[in-house]
């Protein structure tokens, strides 16, 4: 079971966003996407959580057309993270994070409810912000809020035999450092819970450290797909981001990097 | 945008108190309004009268005066508050922006129209048809003109099962303009006494209206505030993002066209009785969320309770200040509506 696309294209008032995109996302993988700006990888995320009419091609949700599946049964296998979010109005923190039990509403009691809501946010470190109004935070509180809920989606049952997915638009682009590294060791932690991660990073040694699947795209089209070493290759830099790099890792107590040359 | 920094307990301890302080409010109001008007009538005379009434005596005066005229009044005037908070909430929440309100789509202004045509036209181009249907003539062509623009305004900015919220807004104007401009002629070929009507109308009434007028708006309103309430958390996390809630397992187009007609209906049988009744439905939503924040949940309750209320004090200013004659309603809503909200703005910015 995974999340398959078949010669996926999509393209919007003539200019093609996607083309003939061939794509797998495994539960037990965490899976990267790369690209310059406009490459269409928030296109790719979309496509792959079923916002958007797909033109050609089919994707295969758990084996069956994401098209048939409403709502509910999607809200149920997968949570998915924007990249922007429109709000107007001042929930709290725990407010926000508990609207990301919606689908097991009426199946969990209210104490259950609300030991996912605290675990939730301790795992991403807004336990203290609870109360606060959620348009008062910094833009990286705002993000961890936001995540915390996304993954409250998932967090009930804790693992699953129908695998679920997780797919995040640039999670990491407000955060310190600190933050972007515990987000993504945690969306790996979560591949060991049956459930396949696709998200969208701009860090390329961010991506070099944690991905089990990396994919490059520009214009539209995948370049390369595979091990991160494999993918972060000196050719597909230069032809794809117009910098000369290379893939660096010193030996196995450290990350591996990219490191630019002058 | 203009909620107060932090919450703590103290907006905790606000949302537990919100529902029986308005409660409170609402039956203090309700008493009031028994009390004041053109005689008043004491609190003993008022219980003396609800025995009189059980008891099967010739009712007195009184009596004729709190259920014949006073009573019928106060339930529309808590019905229409009540409509017109919940509408303006739910509205808000349809457009996620904090300053939409039922007149802003043109539903209010369809309602105008209709009851301006009933008004000027009804007694020359369809006479037979207002003769026959008699005191419904006026509130049946505001209704009917409320959800004939609703549909349009809905037929125009739905496509492909989905509507955009600007389109929608937009929409709405364009209505509205020409609306106005259609009132504006009517207004230019209406004789005198029709000017006054709808004068009069366009700026609000509560008063004069019958068991049998009162009872169908009461049902369509009730219908309309179950409805909306079941709606409220899924609101809550509409708020979010059309996207996001979609993801978080919502039915987003099914979820909008709902508040739609719910809204439609209400607001549309709340101006087919009462007229033009302005600022509740920004006001009473904006404020009840600056108290105790935006969740549906409890803003829904809280918004309709203080229309209520504020509707029925607003109804007994109307009617007492200027006696024996009588204030339209829209008149003091937006007199002390207006000035009250600018307050209320600006101690919220002062905050920050």
């Amino acid at each position: 079971m995974t999340v398959e696309l078949q010669s996926v294209s999509i393209s919007k008032s003539q200019k093609t966003l996607l083309n003939s995109i061939d794509l797998m996302i495994k539960p037990d993988e965490l899976t990267l996407l790369i690209g310059p700006n406009g490459a269409g990888k928030s296109t790719l995320l979309k496509a792959c959580c079923g916002d958007l009419w797909i033109d050609t091609g089919n994707v295969l949700f758990n084996k069956q057309n994401i098209e048939s599946l409403s709502a509910d049964q999607l809200a149920k296998s997968r949570a998915v993270m924007t990249q922007s979010y429109e709000m107007g109005f001042g929930f709290t923190v725990a407010e926000i994070v508990a609207m990301g039990c919606f689908i097991y509403e009426d199946i969990l009691c209210q104490q259950k409810q609300k030991d996912i809501i605290q675990e939730v946010m301790h795992y991403l470190d807004i336990e203290h912000l609870a109360k606060r109004n959620f348009l008062t935070l910094s833009g990286g509180e705002q993000q961890r809020t936001q995540l915390a809920r996304v993954l409250a989606q998932l967090w009930s049952p804790y693992e699953q035999d129908e695998p679920r997915y997780l797919f995040l638009d640039e999670p990491t682009s407000s955060l310190d450092i600190f933050h972007q590294y515990h987000v993504l060791s945690l969306a790996k932690q979560l591949t060991q819970r049956n459930i396949g991660v696709l998200a969208v990073v701009h860090d390329l040694s961010l991506a070099a450290s944690f991905a089990d699947q990396l994919i490059l795209l520009s214009k539209g089209q995948i370049v390369t797909k595979g091990r991160p070493e494999s993918v972060l290759q000196r050719q597909y830099m230069s032809q794809v981001y117009g910098i000369d790099a290379f893939y660096f890792h010193e030996s196995s107590n450290v990350k591996p990097s990219i490191l630019l040359e002058t | 945008m203009l909620e107060t920094i932090t919450f703590g307990d103290q907006q905790a301890s606000r949302q537990r108190l919100a529902i029986p302080l308005t409660i409170t409010l609402m039956l203090v109001t309700i008493i009031l309004a028994l009390m004041a008007g053109a005689i008043s009538i004491s609190l003993l005379d008022i219980t003396s009268s609800i025995f009189h009434f059980f008891s099967a005596t010739e009712p007195s005066f009184t009596t004729t005066v709190l259920l014949e005229i006073r009573l019928p009044r106060i339930v529309l005037s808590i019905a229409v508050g009540a409509a017109l908070g919940i509408c303006g909430a739910a509205m808000q929440a349809l457009f996620r922006n904090p300053l939409a309100d039922p007149g802003l789509i043109g539903v209010a202004g369809g309602g105008a129209l209709g009851a301006v045509i009933v008004i000027v036209l009804g007694n020359s181009l369809f006479s037979n048809f207002t003769q026959t249907i008699g005191l419904y003539a006026l509130p049946l062509g505001a209704m009917i003109g409320c959800l004939g623009v609703c549909a349009i305004i809905y037929k125009l900015s739905n496509r492909q099962g989905q509507f955009t919220i600007i389109t929608l807004l937009l929409a709405g104007i364009a209505v509205n303009a020409i609306v106005g401009s259609v009132i504006g002629v009517l207004t230019l070929i209406s004789d005198d006494s029709e000017l006054r009507e709808l004068t009069f109308w366009t700026m609000g009434n509560l008063g004069g209206n019958h068991w049998a007028l009162t009872l169908p708006v009461l049902a369509c309103i009730a219908i309309s505030l179950i409805g909306l309430y079941r709606l409220a958390k899924p609101l809550n996390l509409y708020l979010l993002g059309e996207a996001q809630a979609q993801h978080l397992g919502i039915a987003v187009a099914q979820l909008k066209k709902q508040v739609f007609f719910f809204t439609a209906l209400s607001v549309g049988a709340a101006v087919s009785i009462s007229g033009m009744i302005g600022f509740i439905g920004f006001v009473v939503p904006h404020l009840v969320r600056i108290l105790i924040g935006p969740d549906h949940r409890l803003l829904f309750p809280v918004s309709m309770l203080l229309g209520a209320s504020l509707l029925t004090l607003a109804d007994i200013i109307a009617r007492t200040v200027i006696i024996p004659a009588e204030l339209p309603i829209g008149l003091v809503t937006s007199a002390l509506g207006g000035p009250f909200f600018l307050a209320v703005l600006y101690k919220q910015s002062s905050y920050r």
